[in-house]
């Protein structure tokens, strides 16, 4: 599936297996990405910039 | 006869390699998998009854997971972990009493709210250094070493001013010289399934801290003290951080929501898969 960075504006593909709110790196910037949105039809899939991370994250 | 699939339901908020394990060993077991990403739910008890036999939180906030158990719970939806574990090993002295109550070795550590008492109290742990931490936190964020009193001054005023009221209880735990490395024990429905070590030149060996993950072979005494930590917090699926000392082995921590992907690469054992078993052993009938 093809995504957009939208932060650096590279163009890249990420795994189909991919799911809504998986994280995934920018091949260019590498910034961290939340996957937010799945078009199977046209292969494409939508991304923002993923959540900071905040004081009660953890295992 | 068709067997009924079991539904389970994953509570997550963002996803990563652990929960894409997860999806994986549910895709080959009979298992219907429903993916709920909490951020987005409206937890109304007067809404329809989710039609869920067990779920799964595997939140990567402890605020969102354990409201999300909390909900389902009191639908009568079982959960992994129940929020009774959750509350154990959210808050560190409260893990730290569990262990001490069930005679389970680890390191002395007090409680204390002002810096006076902080003070007499590292004299009670044996001296410096020794360690501060939030009672809430993970991945070995903000854990301080504290080697002299100077240290323990600016840490304690540091943390009375900038930090919210859960900064402002001091966790304050005995220092352990440990061999460049911990453990880390899976333990899963009672059961000690897989350790690796976390290797590192600094004294902070969490994994997510850059600690590098190589296999384990547990022992009858790793086994032993992992397992009665385990019982000690209560059956689940547990992470249980070990240190390696002169005196043996001694329990630093205990996860309820344990990322577990480098075991399963150094390892070889389908934490997930053992995982979603436990969570079918647990589904409602």
């Amino acid at each position: 599936m093809n995504i957009q960075c939208p932060i650096c504006d590279a163009s890249f593909e990420i795994p189909a297996s991919s799911e809504v709110a998986e994280i995934i790196s920018c091949i260019e910037c590498q910034n961290k990405l939340e996957v937010v949105g799945i078009h199977k039809e046209s292969a494409k899939a939508d991304v923002k910039e993923a959540p900071k991370v905040e004081e009660d994250w953890g295992e | 006869m068709k067997l009924k699939k079991t539904r389970i339901g994953l509570l997550h908020t963002t996803i990563r390699g652990d929960e894409k394990l997860l999806i994986e060993a549910a895709e080959k077991r009979a298992i219907d998998l429903t993916l709920i990403d909490v951020r987005e739910q409206i937890f109304d008890p007067l809404a329809e009854k989710p039609q869920l036999d067990v779920v799964l939180e595997r939140c990567i906030s402890t605020v969102k997971g354990m409201h999300a158990v909390e909900f389902y719970e009191s639908l009568g939806i079982p959960a992994v972990n129940p929020l009774a574990i959750a509350r154990v090993c959210e808050n560190k002295f409260m893990t730290s009493l569990a262990l001490v109550r069930h005679h389970v070795p680890s390191p002395r550590f007090i409680l204390a709210f002002n810096e006076e008492q902080s003070k007499k109290a590292v004299i009670e742990l044996g001296g410096y250094p020794v360690v501060i931490k939030p009672v809430s936190g993970s991945w070995g964020r903000l854990v301080a070493r504290i080697n002299d009193e100077h240290a323990l001054e600016a840490v304690l005023e540091q943390k009375e001013t900038l930090g919210g009221p859960n900064h402002h209880a001091f966790y304050i735990q005995q220092y352990i010289e440990k061999p460049g490395r911990d453990i880390r024990v899976h333990v899963i429905g009672g059961r000690v399934v897989a350790a690796i070590y976390r290797a590192s030149s600094h004294w902070v060996t969490n994994t997510a801290r850059g600690a590098e993950a190589i296999a384990c072979q547990i022992d009858t005494e790793l086994e032993k003290i992992a397992k009665k930590a385990g019982d000690a917090i209560g059956e689940g699926v547990l992470g249980i951080d070990v240190f390696e000392t002169n005196d043996g082995y001694v329990v630093n921590e205990v996860n309820h929501t344990m990322e577990f992907k480098n075991v399963v690469r150094v390892t070889g054992v389908d934490i997930a898969g053992l995982i979603l078993d436990y969570c079918v052993s647990l589904a409602r009938k």
